[in-house]
């Protein structure tokens, strides 16, 4: 992923992406918290770090994210399907 | 045990096609289908899990919202998906970004807090959910149920009469 990202979460992947390296030594598998360029804090389960940000920032935008983890995984059906024929 | 029905009589109609098709013909093209509610409920996620339980217990017996959505049942889904039309219009809250592959190139995927509940089973599944191009890519429902919800669920398929039963 790049640091040039843009739209509502612009702020949180750029400052999630500056930090990367010091948040997969410090909290491999958390879950992390960012709004704005500030970190949150870690959590060992989603629902808590969910429950935090929705506590503090409500709808949001907040990034929570898992530290080390795979993108999520697109299904199948989604990825491909086929164009009717001009 | 809860049963929701996600097939098809021995004939109905698809919108879009005027002659009536069979059932195994429309669980053919369609797909095994529920209704579902989608929605953020805050005490859902919240600190205290008394307080989630209880919200659960609460919003698992509460009468079906006004506005329920169709849903497929996606056996090749690994994890629950909302249309990303829908979850804009809920104002589910934004939680993450990732670019993917999808049916227009490579685009950036939202990710949403929220939670599915189908309607006729009472069951609720909460937490994230990857916001898909359903209805821009020609899909009927606006939802995927994936195997994270289904892995508590006994799902019978039959495709020789077009029904599908789902059960808790």
């Amino acid at each position: 992923m790049t640091n040039n990202t843009t739209g509502a979460l612009a702020q949180e992947l750029d400052a999630f992406e500056r930090r990367r390296k010091e948040l997969e030594k410090n909290y491999p598998g958390k879950f992390v918290v960012f709004k704005g360029s500030d970190f949150v804090g870690a959590w060992d389960t989603l629902d808590a770090a969910a429950a935090e940000a929705v506590r503090q920032f409500g709808r949001g935008p907040y990034l929570i994210r898992q530290v080390g983890a795979l993108p999520p995984n697109l299904p199948a059906s989604v990825l491909f399907r086929g164009i009717e024929a001009e | 045990m809860p049963i929701a029905d996600c097939g098809f009589p021995p004939i109905g109609l698809l919108p879009g096609i005027n002659a009536p098709q069979t059932g195994p013909t429309l669980l053919i093209l369609k797909g095994p289908t529920t209704l579902v509610e989608i929605g953020f409920n805050p005490g859902l996620f919240h600190p205290d899990p008394v307080k989630v339980k209880e919200a659960v217990a609460v919003a698992v017996a509460a009468t079906p919202a006004a506005r329920l959505v169709e849903a497929l049942i996606d056996t090749g889904a690994r994890d629950s998906c909302i249309d990303e039309e829908l979850a804009k219009e809920l104002q589910l809250p934004l939680i993450d970004q990732a670019p993917a592959s999808g049916i227009d190139g490579v685009n950036t995927f939202n990710v949403y807090l929220g939670h599915i509940r189908i309607a006729a089973l009472g069951f609720l599944q909460y937490g994230r959910f990857m916001g898909v191009k359903l209805k821009a890519g020609g899909q009927p429902q606006q939802a995927l149920l994936g195997r994270t919800l289904l892995q508590s669920m006994i799902l019978v398929y039959d495709g020789r009469d077009g029904t599908v039963r789902l059960a808790v």
